[in-house]
């Protein structure tokens, strides 16, 4: 059983494609208002189980809880509803649809009971948030890959009852300023409102600014977990993904 | 929308109504005919550009759902005696039916295999016409009998141009309620919108049997028009002709399919003696466009209106925001 603490649990998560395991036996347990780092060499099972949680794939066995109920093989849909939402590595969004109504379509699918006004209210704060007021009336096709970034995780951020987000990447090809916005908004969300957020990248600066613990995968695995300054010790670890130079950040 | 604004935008479509309710009174029974057939094709392409360009699948059945209607509506009052109006009506929701299967089963299938699938629908649907003489007279073509005693055009132009108002009106009231956000976003990104809440499934199958329920009450009422219905109707030129008007047009528009039918109808009916030697000049139109302007012909107005009379731009941003913020 799981327990009330933990915000999204995994027992004996395994995916297969085929031949190849992907993920393997995973038994995760993320607590809640924990802000996770989940790191390791590419083909690791990374984006695979990020696939697992929010439904995006069925597990091959094994279970997921979210918040203790059982979520397992339930649809993207449904779970998002549930409060757990994601975005993906390579940006993605409504390319015909403006800034504006991208954040008013997630308003109206996460928050149904909410007024239009009250929608229109939040999507205009999270424009200007994200700093994106200038492009908020053209199609999303039209941004940058940051602004893009940007929009991924602030659809995601006009729900009010979701509290658990897993973020795919986020911090990949996005310039530092957008980076700092991002950061700026995890942190928010985590602090005011004790938000979950698991957070798949390879940026350990990043990593170390961000996370509570870290889990590492290899070969679809966890093969360590801890706090970076632990797992930065682990022999493993150091020679599967981190390498040598991980003790500049120690 | 400001109420100055809407009260201009509701004189000028009120006019455009009143327009249209006027021909018949001055036009020959030639042009009012030809008018009931750019009117049906008005609503034809409508319907399929708000499954094909606001909801994404890109079906090649729905001059098989128009079919389906006028078949299922002629039978009803042939064989069961059904009135009329209640033969549409079944038919429609029959149409629909028919739709929202179809939609379920090609639910997983992307792209060219969802055209395939459907155009596959549709050639089994005029072979099973062809093949079940004793019912629907095969290729001899089955009599319906019209709606009016007489063989004046001009109902059946009111009853289209109706038809078309309540197509266009409920067309445009989806697209800009929220349930119009949720066909648009599942359009341009399922994963992401399944991924947000929303339940693609249920939101393509509501495309396709909305768009079905559409193309059957038009093929209905139009079968009692024509006053005979063959398997030709069935043809692939005919949704050669839907897709030809929605793309010249300007498909994922409002505007783009009404144009589209109107110009495609139009020339179809003034270049007659060309016989099919018109679809190879549409071909042409549409291989022009999608090289050069893939938005369609109501974009292109839209551009060079704005171009000529900058106020025009001005006035159409401030029509999108406020549309939003209504």
């Amino acid at each position: 059983m799981t327990t009330v603490t933990s915000a999204l649990t995994t027992h004996a998560l395994t995916r297969q494609f085929g031949g190849l395991v992907a993920v393997a036996d995973v038994s995760l347990t993320i607590d809640r208002g924990e802000i996770h780092g989940l790191i390791g060499p590419n083909g690791a099972g990374k984006t695979t189980l990020l696939n697992l949680l929010s439904g995006t794939i069925p597990p091959t066995k094994g279970d997921i809880f979210l918040f203790g109920q059982r979520i397992t093989g339930r649809p993207p849909h449904e779970i998002a509803r549930q409060g757990l939402l994601r975005t993906f590595q390579i940006p993605r969004f409504f390319g015909q649809l403006s800034v504006r109504d991208n954040l008013l379509v997630a308003g109206y699918a996460l928050n149904p009971g909410w007024s239009h006004r009250r929608r229109v209210e939040r999507a205009e704060a999270l424009i200007h948030l994200t700093t994106l007021e200038r492009v908020a009336s053209l199609p999303a096709k039209q941004l940058s890959g940051g602004q893009q970034a940007l929009l991924q995780i602030a659809t995601c951020l006009m729900s009010e009852r979701a509290q658990v987000y897993l973020l795919d990447e986020p911090f990949a090809g996005v310039n530092p300023l957008i980076k700092d916005i991002i950061m700026r908004l995890i942190r928010e969300e985590n602090r005011a409102r004790g938000v979950t957020f698991v957070i798949v990248s390879h940026e350990m600066a990043v990593i170390r600014q961000l996370t509570h613990r870290v889990t590492v995968m290899g070969g679809g695995r966890i093969i360590a977990q801890g706090t970076l300054d632990e797992i930065a010790r682990n022999d493993l670890v150091i020679r599967s993904y981190l390498g040598s130079s991980v003790k500049e950040l120690v | 929308m400001r109420l100055q604004q809407r009260i201009w935008y509701v004189a000028l479509v009120a006019a455009a109504v009143g327009v249209a309710a006027a021909i018949p009174w001055r036009a020959s029974d030639y042009f009012v005919h030809v008018s009931v057939s750019v009117l049906y094709y008005v609503i034809l392409a409508s319907s399929w550009n708000l499954l094909a360009g606001y909801t994404g699948p890109f079906s090649l059945a729905h001059h098989a759902f128009a079919a389906f209607g006028g078949y299922t509506a002629a039978l009803l009052v042939l064989r069961l005696a059904v009135p009329s109006i209640a033969a549409i009506l079944v038919a429609a929701m029959l149409t629909a039916g028919v739709g929202l299967v179809l939609g379920f089963a090609t639910l997983r299938m992307r792209a060219i295999y969802l055209a395939i699938a459907t155009w596959a629908f549709a050639e089994t649907f005029r072979l099973v016409i062809v093949a079940a003489y004793p019912i629907t007279r095969g290729s001899v073509g089955l009599i319906v009998p019209p709606l009016f005693a007489t063989r004046d055009p001009r109902p059946y132009y009111w009853i289209f141009l109706a038809l078309s108002l309540l197509t266009l009106g409920a067309i445009w009231l989806l697209i800009r309620s929220r349930y119009g956000l949720y066909l648009q976003a599942v359009r341009d990104d399922e994963v992401r919108a399944e991924s947000l809440g929303i339940d693609t499934t249920r939101w393509k199958i509501f495309g396709f049997a909305l768009s079905s329920l559409l193309a059957g009450v038009a093929g209905a009422c139009y079968g009692f028009y024509v006053s005979v219905l063959s398997p030709e109707t069935i043809e692939f030129y005919e949704m050669g002709k839907i897709i030809v008007m929605v793309i010249i047009g300007g498909i994922g528009t409002f505007f783009g399919p009404v144009l589209g039918a109107l110009i495609v109808q139009g020339l179809s009916e003034y270049f007659r003696e060309f016989g099919q030697l018109r679809m190879l000049f549409f071909g042409v139109a549409v291989i022009i466009l999608m090289r050069t302007y893939r938005q369609g012909s109501v974009a292109l107005i839209r551009q060079l209106w704005a171009r000529f009379y900058p106020p025009a731009k001005r006035l159409a941003l401030r029509l999108r925001a406020s549309q939003r913020a209504n």
